[in-house]
């Protein structure tokens, strides 16, 4: 009984280890886009780079770790979530003062990012879990994130988007920076409006469907 | 209905939240360069000892374009038999510039708004002496209301030339040499 319990003890210190060591990363993330912003407006590019480098890192990283460690939470998702938001504004903040990046991308970033927080609190919904003390199932409230596969490549450029911003400008002649960061800039709004109309039809058919078959289209949302 | 509503709220709350830390930035941005940076003075030294003298009163800002205009524009000066010298705007820097042929006033623009710290350095000055002064910015847009903010508090000289330098142009530093063999010339 008493090695059982040892063991169990044991255990769960070191799934607690592992659940800080990622949200660690999560949150080193924040503190390196925080020291991203001086060498943005300090016009240091290759500081900016690999500070840019680090922070790719530790968002794969973390929810790398996280599933292998089995210690993925909804808590995890959100932090995630809110780390990766504040590097996105930022970073583009910073460049959009400086003027390698128009103001209208970031307006764009903070619109999808509202949204998908919206529609993400409307979409998840309750699912139905057992307790295990009396049998019987009961509701309980999930309210992570849910993605989509356009909002999700969306994201993965609105992310990236600060490296061609400040390559293109330091390699490329100005005109052809510029049109080349404006067509992708387009591409990455153009996925970001499809992903929200998307979303914004399913948040209008579930709320016609009740929690079950809200469920069942978190899933369909998934799976596309 | 609460749903929609918790909904609306959660997406007006984040683009309040975004908007926040753009604001954070930009004042961030905004109050260094409105800072009083201290004594700072750097001689270029001619190679006549009875040259006539020129002053570059400059901003830092937050990445070296304001450095690196400052000294381009200085550099330009210099080759044309001048002898330069770079300084800070600040309320240790004499407002005295009558030993000076050429001034040079620069800073970096947010906002549409000059540097603080170059504005009252401008308006301590009681006479240019009607000696050429060139007020330039550093800014994203061509449009530069902030150099008609500078040039209104300037006495005593009419011999205002007004430049504005793009922080996307690559060329700034060529453009800001020229500006100083220009300047050197008239």
């Amino acid at each position: 009984m008493n090695s059982e319990s040892n063991y169990l003890h044991s255990e769960m210190r070191e799934k607690t280890g592992k659940w800080l060591a990622v949200n660690f990363l999560t949150g080193s993330r924040i503190l390196l886009s925080a020291g991203l912003l001086p060498c943005i407006l300090s016009g240091a590019p290759g500081r900016a780079l690999a500070l840019l480098a680090a922070i790719y890192g530790t968002d794969i990283m973390d929810g790398m770790l996280a599933r292998r460690w089995s210690v993925a939470s909804r808590t995890g998702a959100h932090f995630d979530l809110a780390a990766d938001i504040l590097f996105v504004v930022l970073s583009c903040s910073a460049l959009v003062i400086t003027g390698q990046m128009p103001f209208w991308f970031l307006f764009a970033a903070a619109f999808k990012f509202a949204e998908f927080a919206a529609t993400s609190y409307f979409l998840s919904g309750s699912k139905v879990r057992l307790d295990p003390g009396s049998g019987r199932g009961f509701a309980e409230e999930s309210r992570s994130p849910v993605f989509d596969t356009m909002g999700r490549l969306s994201g993965i450029l609105f992310m990236a988007s600060p490296v061609p911003s400040i390559l293109m400008y330091l390699v490329l002649p100005l005109p052809a920076a510029s049109i080349l960061f404006t067509g992708m800039a387009v591409c990455t709004c153009g996925l970001s409006l499809i992903s929200s109309c998307w979303r914004l039809y399913l948040c209008a058919c579930a709320k016609e469907k009740d929690e079950p078959e809200k469920r069942a289209l978190g899933d369909l949302l998934e799976s596309r | 209905m609460k749903k929609v509503l918790i909904g609306i709220l959660i997406f007006i709350g984040v683009i309040v939240l975004i908007i926040a830390v753009f604001i954070g930035v930009l004042a961030f941005v905004v109050t260094r360069n409105n800072t009083d940076r201290g004594e700072y003075a750097k001689v270029m030294a001619a190679s006549a000892a009875d040259a006539p003298k020129a002053l570059v009163v400059y901003q830092p800002s937050p990445s070296s374009t304001g450095k690196k205009i400052a000294e381009k524009i200085a550099a330009g000066l210099s080759d044309s038999g001048y002898e330069v010298t770079l300084s800070y705007p600040s309320t240790k820097l004499s407002p005295d510039v009558s030993q000076y042929e050429i001034i040079a006033c620069g800073s970096s623009v947010f906002a549409g708004q000059p540097s603080k710290a170059l504005l009252n350095y401008v308006t301590s000055v009681e006479d240019f002496g009607g000696k050429t002064l060139l007020l330039y910015s550093v800014g994203s847009a061509k449009l530069m209301p902030e150099l008609d903010l500078v040039s209104d508090q300037v006495k005593g000289t009419d011999a205002i030339e007004k430049y504005k330098f793009l922080a996307s142009d690559k060329e700034y530093g060529d453009k800001a040499y020229e500006l100083g063999k220009q300047l050197s010339a008239q």
